[in-house]
């Protein structure tokens, strides 16, 4: 497999991204709902659906581990990106179209919005939530992280579907 | 081995997906504070220990750095206490502190014989001179003899050659303490004239009339006294606050105008 270099490119802006501009809680709702945009997973989403799930897993831990030693919050992006990795392959299987997967590599462009808001809401979410959890630590918050999750997968989510559309995987 | 591989390329990914968080809640647990406490704090069944030990650590650790910063409280409070007293008494807005004071730690002391000396862990490069007053938490303990770089001497109060200028407080009688060996908790205060009024508890605190210590410093308490036959004095003995074998924090005061006083008092001997 061939990693262009327009694909690095894009990982290191979404790693800059996140760093720069999203790296803060957006806002805290009502107090105790911190809302957060996550734009790194879209690293790993916007990989082809055939890629190799090892190679993703690694991918995934390394890009994540990146992000942590700069944010120093070593091993939480970490653990929440290999997470939604591990599972990306599952909810693939799951949101599969009818007609399956194409095989020509035509990007998640040809599979429409829809599909592409459902794939990466789910996945968005397991994201936040793992990372939410982590974050807690406990399962006292389970309800604060919830709604967390819930809002901040909402809230990344154009960001995701806009950049999809746009990039070819 | 077949097998193996065949297992292997089943299950690898989940392998290394349980690999890798691994990894992740290790780096987690290792390297974020609120993470690694509430790790800590959930697993303390069996690390218990290890966390009690742990905070132990940290709190000694920090021990001596919140006692050499109460240590300088206390110096700076006795510093005002000190200077305070003396606004009020000479009833002037002198801005212009007469006292310093500063904390010493205690690194020797010899207490069996009769000349008692003690060694302070400051010396001229902290400021401090020959004769000034060192003080403890509770009253006097001695008056400084030698100074280096570093390091002090402190003639310590239980010295037969020691003598405080003394006076019992709310009575204007003025007399001097000394030690005559043996017991270190008692001294002698002597020059209280026959005609003062004393009580036993009466507390006994330093008169001002020396420039090593500021007035009103507390020293102890009258325990017991007699007249003298024949003589003009009582022979108080006096109770100290504090016990020098047990101290080992210490405050040196210093009368910023000890030069001055000094300089016109030996004129007049002269």
């Amino acid at each position: 497999m061939k990693i262009r270099p327009l694909f690095i490119l894009f990982c290191v802006l979404v790693l800059v991204a996140q760093k720069v501009i999203f790296s803060d809680a957006l806002m805290v709702v009502a107090n105790q709902y911190p809302l957060m945009i996550f734009v790194l997973p879209l690293i790993i989403l916007a990989l082809p659906i055939n890629f190799d799930k090892p190679l993703l897993l690694i991918s995934a831990f390394l890009i994540g581990l990146t992000l942590d030693i700069f944010n120093d919050t070593l091993g939480i992006n970490t653990f929440a990106l290999v997470m939604m990795a591990y599972f990306r392959s599952s909810i693939l299987n799951l949101v599969q179209p009818r007609q399956g997967y194409k095989t020509d590599n035509s990007g998640y462009k040809s599979y429409g919005i829809g599909w592409i808001s459902i794939y990466l809401g789910v996945c968005l979410f397991i994201f936040s939530f793992t990372f939410f959890m982590i974050d807690a630590f406990t399962l006292v918050y389970l309800k604060r992280v919830l709604i967390s999750s819930a809002m901040s997968t909402l809230v990344s989510l154009p960001f995701g579907v806009l950049l999809l559309m746009i990039f070819k995987a | 081995m077949f097998r193996f591989f065949k297992f292997f390329q089943n299950f690898g990914a989940t392998i290394l997906f349980i690999f890798l968080e691994c990894i992740a809640i290790f780096l987690i647990i290792r390297f974020n504070k609120g993470q690694s406490e509430i790790f800590l704090h959930s697993s303390n069944e069996i690390v218990s220990d290890l966390v009690r030990q742990q905070s132990k650590i940290k709190q000694s650790l920090d021990l001596k750095e919140q006692n050499d910063d109460l240590l300088l409280q206390n110096a700076q409070l006795i510093e005002e206490l000190v200077n305070e007293k003396i606004k009020t008494t000479r009833d002037s807005s002198d801005v212009e502190k007469k006292y310093e004071v500063l904390p010493a730690t205690i690194i020797n002391s010899t207490i069996h014989t009769l000349n008692n000396y003690i060694t302070l862990d400051k010396g001229v490069k902290d400021g401090l001179k020959k004769s000034m007053g060192v003080i403890g938490d509770k009253g006097i303990v001695g008056v400084i003899n030698q100074v280096s770089n570093k390091y002090s001497t402190v003639i310590s109060l239980l010295n037969i050659n020691l003598r405080i200028a003394a006076s019992i407080k709310t009575k204007e009688h003025s007399g001097y303490l000394t030690w005559s060996g043996g017991d270190y908790l008692h001294y002698k205060l002597n020059g209280i004239p026959k005609y003062a009024n004393i009580v036993i508890g009466d507390e006994v605190i330093t008169s001002g009339y020396s420039s090593i210590f500021p007035k009103g410093i507390k020293i102890g308490r009258i325990e017991t006294y007699e007249v003298i036959r024949g003589g003009a004095f009582y022979d108080i003995t006096v109770r100290s606050y504090q016990d020098l074998t047990q101290t080992s924090l210490v405050y040196v005061v210093k009368n910023n105008d000890f030069e001055e006083i000094n300089e016109l008092e030996n004129l007049n001997e002269n």
